[in-house]
């Protein structure tokens, strides 16, 4: 019903006739106690090109209040009625920063929405359009919003005639911006929309309903995977008389790209500094017109899970056609979410399973030296450790922006070897032979907490690449039971032997991850080895030397199942 | 009222705090009695516990793992009129020799010995006496029992001045570094065993042929005794204890 409404009211604006266009461009990276916007210029810088390189408003038309107060947005809008000259004229206010329920939050001040209300109301303009990128309060990351209360909606009378009102977001939802467009997210792609990228029609001109449709579409898309939650734009349209509003006319562009027929799929423009110009989805047997200013680009389309990049130098006065055959495989897929909100890091839970390697043999020896007596009874007690244990273990991970990577984990390995030894003893004065036995059992049970710092790559195949460097605090258990016994002297005696302590070690480590679309879930793979020149004593809680020395160089491999907390 | 109280009570407690330090000066354990090296270890509070089997006339096993207790309770000073029992009161006394009660516990009977090392030839173990339960035997001379140091063959007759006793005892050195094993004595040992260099002594007595090790550490840690060629006793060390000082 929304929807036949709104192409209703784009029916009868056809052919409407327009005066002069004035802009009014307000923007606040303020609100109160609210986290800072990054982006509110940009936003404003971008409204301020786009309306005069597109839309017709004259650069003098233009007044961009950034960062003001709502002393001087008052002011302004009450000298507006004189400059505004015509009835013929259009007037636009744009807004982008925190707002509450009943203000525009201005850094330290208020603007009452029922002032600017009354203040729109009021001019005598053919045509006030009005567009918000705000809700109503703000929170922790740079979302547009706090406690989800009432939405943001300028309410207005259903009397005013010629007058459209286009809302960021809906009830209960937040309005965002996105480190990756450097922009509010709808700002961003209605921007986006006017350069060409909602031209549904083909006729270069841009409609204030095809920007909505397509920035309304596109705003959806992008927010769907954020944590600040999907972002329904709105409007309110109630304008009479016939013809459209054409906010946009592209035609007298003459720097640009076509991307003809051949060309579909999600595609995003970049500019030579990788920055994000324009993010669309678009069919095929469309051409579509993109206005670019002079410079040169990389248009990169993902299709099907895979991606190709075509690029593109633009010099002045020149439009450039773009087919698929420009379009080349890419090695590399850039990961671009869209719709990024600002996490600073993520937390991640991992469980890892493996195997660890103990360079122990040093050990084996000192075992075997104590046990050289029991040759005279034909037995030679072998300690060998296995080279290699399976273990297992629990980590936290903590992934930086800018791939600095903080981890800590603690693995669990246990070892147990048992040995059985028959032999013989003799008496004197006598010609038997006696039997003797020997039983061994040694366990060597270690829990190492590993924790350091890395730095993580980005990899087509993989995702992620990582290497990590730090320490291995190894808390070691190492005991031995022994029980001897003989058929001479009727002797059954046991013993026990226990090694407790500490050893550190440096460790240097790789890891390959594959984190699966759309979840919180990586797998990977964990190599990393652990380095001690030499055989050491452990370091006990009382601070004596264990009698045995051990060396728990080696590497280790397991395998890890990730679960990010956050996602970026 | 109060102030008597305190002033008695502390009296009572001065009183008692002094008997109890008199009663501590009397106990023996704490006088520093010399010890001997030599082939036994001989120190006042020794004590060994062996592990005891016994088999009959056809060598089947009748008894194993009984806990046979070996120790040195008292300690004698001896001069050339006898042997003085050190007590309290002479403690400090200094004697050219001290003779050790090594007795056999679960029997009540034992050997009064020393090691002699000065002005005897030949140096070792000598046995000054015997008693069982409270009838004492002193020797007029002391008799040797186990020569030490000594040589792999070297050999003597203990002669007993038992004049009734006409059956002759005879020992010999068999071995002076031979390996044997005990239950090891160290706490926190990875091993069970514990491994000594011994000397073996032979004892002959008519049929009776028996063996026993001795360390210098220890002193005596295995014993097997054979009758008429059947092994008949076997004992080994299973525990030892001696005062640290």
């Amino acid at each position: 019903m929304k929807k036949l409404f709104f192409y209703y009211t784009v029916l009868m604006l056809c052919a409407a006739s327009y005066g002069a266009r004035y802009a009014l461009l307000v923007g606040n990276s303020y609100g109160g106690a609210f986290a800072p916007l990054k982006y509110v210029q940009n936003d404003i810088l971008g409204m301020r090109d786009v309306l005069s390189q597109f839309c017709g408003f004259e650069k003098e038309n233009i007044v961009s209040l950034y960062n003001r107060s709502s002393k001087e947005l008052g002011a302004y809008l009450n000298s507006l009625p004189g400059r505004l000259s015509s009835e013929d004229d259009v007037f636009l206010f744009y807004y982008t920063g925190h707002a509450d329920l009943e203000n525009l939050l201005m850094g330290n001040t208020k603007y009452p929405l029922a002032d600017l209300k009354k203040q729109v109301k009021s001019y005598s303009t053919q045509m006030r359009i009005v567009i918000f990128d705000a809700c109503q309060s703000g929170c922790f990351t740079r979302i547009k919003g706090g406690s989800l209360q009432e939405p943001f909606l300028y309410k207005e009378e259903s009397n005013i005639e010629g007058q459209v009102v286009i809302y960021s977001s809906s009830a209960n939802e937040y309005s965002q911006e996105s480190d990756l467009y450097k922009n509010s997210i709808f700002t961003f792609h209605f921007l986006n929309g006017l350069r060409g990228c909602a031209d549904i029609s083909g006729d270069k001109r841009i409609s204030l309903a095809e920007a909505y449709q397509y920035s309304y579409s596109r705003t959806v898309s992008s927010t769907a995977h954020t944590t600040g939650g999907v972002q329904h734009p709105g409007y309110q349209f109630n304008i009479q008389g016939e013809g459209n509003v054409i906010l946009s006319d592209i035609n007298t562009r003459t720097c640009g790209i076509i991307l003809d027929e051949s060309v579909g799929g999600n595609l995003v423009i970049l500019d030579v500094d990788d920055n994000l110009t324009a993010d669309l989805v678009k069919q095929e047997k469309n051409r579509l017109f993109i206005a670019l200013n002079p410079g040169n680009y990389r248009i990169v389309k993902t299709r099907d899970d895979e991606a190709f990049k075509a690029k593109v130098f633009l010099n002045e006065n020149q439009i450039l056609p773009v087919t698929k055959e420009q379009f080349h495989k890419m090695r590399t897929t850039p990961v671009y979410a869209k719709g990024a909100p600002d996490r600073k890091f993520t937390v991640g839970v991992a469980v890892s399973g493996g195997f660890m390697q103990f360079g122990l043999h040093d050990l084996a020896r000192q075992c075997n030296n104590r046990f050289t007596g029991y040759s005279q009874f034909t037995m030679r007690p072998e300690f060998s450790f296995q080279p290699i244990n399976m273990q297992g273990g629990l980590g936290i991970e903590f992934n930086f922006r800018n791939g600095l990577q903080a981890y800590a984990c603690f693995d669990y390995c246990r070892t147990r070897n048992e040995q059985s030894y028959n032999g013989f003893t003799k008496a004197p004065g006598d010609t038997l032979k006696y039997g003797v036995s020997l039983k061994i059992r040694d366990t060597l049970t270690t829990g190492t907490f590993t924790t350091g710092i890395g730095y993580t790559f980005k990899n087509r195949y993989f995702r992620f690449i990582s290497v990590r460097l730090g320490a291995d605090v190894v808390f070691a258990d190492f005991t031995i039971g022994s029980v001897f016994s003989d058929s001479l002297y009727h002797l059954e005696t046991s013993n026990s032997f226990a090694d407790r302590g500490v050893l550190v070690l440096p460790r240097a480590s790789a890891s390959l991850r594959y984190n699966f679309r759309e979840s919180p879930f990586s797998i990977g793979v964990n190599s990393g080895y652990r380095y001690l020149p030499v055989s050491q004593e452990l370091h006990t809680k009382e601070r004596i030397k264990t009698p045995l020395e051990y060396d728990f160089s080696g590497i280790s491999v397991s395998a890890f199942l990730l679960c990010v907390l956050n996602r970026m | 009222m109060i102030k008597n109280i305190l002033k008695y009570g502390l009296f009572i407690a001065v009183f008692f705090y002094r008997c109890s330090n008199m009663e501590l000066a009397g106990d023996l354990s704490d006088i520093p009695f010399p010890r001997t090296s030599g082939i036994i270890p001989l120190a006042s509070n020794t004590q060994w516990v062996f592990s005891h089997a016994s088999y009959d006339s056809s060598g089947n096993l009748v008894s194993q793992n009984q806990d046979l207790d070996l120790s040195i309770d008292r300690v004698y000073g001896y001069t050339d009129t006898g042997l003085i029992l050190i007590t309290q009161q002479n403690a400090m006394e200094k004697f050219q020799l001290y003779v050790y009660e090594y007795e056999w516990e679960s029997l009540g009977e034992g050997l009064l010995i020393s090691y002699r090392d000065q002005n005897v030839i030949p140096k070792g173990i000598y046995i000054h006496g015997e008693y069982e339960g409270q009838d004492t035997t002193l020797y007029p001379n002391p008799i040797l029992w186990l020569k030490y140091p000594g040589s792999i063959g070297e050999k003597w007759q203990k002669i007993d001045p038992d004049t009734t006793d006409t059956i002759p005892t005879w020992y010999e050195i068999t071995d002076t570094n031979t390996n044997f094993y005990i239950p090891t004595q160290q706490n926190n040992s990875s091993s069970p065993l514990e491994f000594l260099s011994c000397y073996v002594y032979k004892e002959t007595r008519a049929d009776t042929i028996s063996y026993y090790y001795y360390n210098s550490n220890y002193g005596s840690v295995g014993f097997v005794q054979y009758v008429k060629g059947v092994m008949r006793r076997t004992f080994i060390l299973k525990s030892y204890f001696t005062p640290s000082s």
